[in-house]
């Protein structure tokens, strides 16, 4: 029961924050925001959805690497960016890859701002003098 | 809750963040799919440190060690990430809401770009937070995978021997 309770206090926070960002998204230009674009174009992302070639290329044949189902594979993708994603083992290995890399170096940023704290807080620190 | 359980259940929702943040190796159903059930798995994992919570956000403007402070306003960024990624998530999403028949109609553009900057915000912070347990994870990985691996690679003569009594007689 107690167990319960709190997984609703948990699931009445995160409702509170999905108002919340609901409020923000539908009183903010977020709302319409790219209405008039594809999904991902916005972004920075080709929109290869449907099987459908992009008009950039003009009917001629596009470079290797462009695969006309959903493939999303524009620059900066972020972890949940982009629709229509197709299952590639080396592009979702690539990701994962990428994704340890930005953890590794957030982790070592911290880590090394904590040093530095506790550095200066031991620099700061005046030794206390010795009783006679 | 042992030590052991806490690093398993956080090691599983670490892996399944990697796998989740990651829709390109898995397609986006299951991406759709795995989300739902990363949601359940951090419902868990406080569930797993409720006191913790509910200790230190009583405390929070009382006289409190500035880590815990750190922590808790880290934890809470976090939530708010995750939450907007998950919920955007779910608003976007193709066949997690068509299973259940649900069809969502004017969901603007504005909440892709939402679900990709939590996203983005969310990665940043699980660093974050990673980051001020590293103490925490190093030795519970030293003590609970690291420890017991080396045992099974370590050479039969190094291992200690059982005791055993010795008898001494003196000749008189």
């Amino acid at each position: 029961m107690k167990t319960l309770l709190k997984v609703i206090l948990i699931l009445l926070a995160a409702g509170i924050v999905a108002g919340g960002f609901w409020l923000v998204v539908n009183n903010t230009s977020l709302a319409t925001a790219g209405s008039g674009q594809g999904p991902g174009e916005g972004l920075g992302r080709p929109n290869f959805e449907g099987g459908a070639m992009p008009e950039r290329f003009d009917g001629r044949t596009p470079p290797e690497g462009f695969e006309g189902q959903g493939s999303g594979a524009g620059k900066g993708q972020g972890p949940g960016g982009g629709e229509g994603h197709s299952a590639s083992l080396w592009r979702g290995l690539t990701e994962v890859a990428g994704i340890l890399v930005k953890l590794t170096i957030v982790i070592a940023v911290v880590l090394l701002i904590q040093k530095a704290v506790a550095w200066i807080s031991a620099k700061r620190r005046p030794g206390r003098p010795s009783l006679a | 809750m042992s030590a052991k359980t806490n690093l398993a259940l956080d090691l599983i929702i670490f892996a399944v963040f990697l796998v989740v943040a990651s829709p390109s190796l898995t397609g986006n159903t299951i991406h759709e799919w795995l989300s739902v059930a990363f949601a359940a798995a951090i419902v868990t994992h406080l569930l797993f440190h409720w006191k913790w919570l509910v200790k230190v956000s009583a405390l929070f403007f009382r006289k409190l060690f500035h880590q815990s402070r750190l922590n808790l306003v880290v934890d809470v960024l976090f939530f708010i990430a995750m939450t907007g990624s998950i919920f955007s998530g779910i608003l976007i999403s193709k066949d997690v809401l068509a299973t259940f028949g649900i069809q969502l109609d004017g969901i603007g553009q504005g909440w892709k770009l939402i679900h990709s900057q939590t996203s983005d915000l969310s990665l940043i912070l699980l660093g974050v937070h990673t980051a001020l347990h590293w103490k925490w994870v190093v030795s519970m990985v030293k003590r609970y995978i690291m420890t017991p691996v080396r045992s099974l690679f370590r050479p039969a003569s190094s291992r200690p021997l059982a005791a055993q009594t010795v008898r001494i007689e003196s000749d008189k």
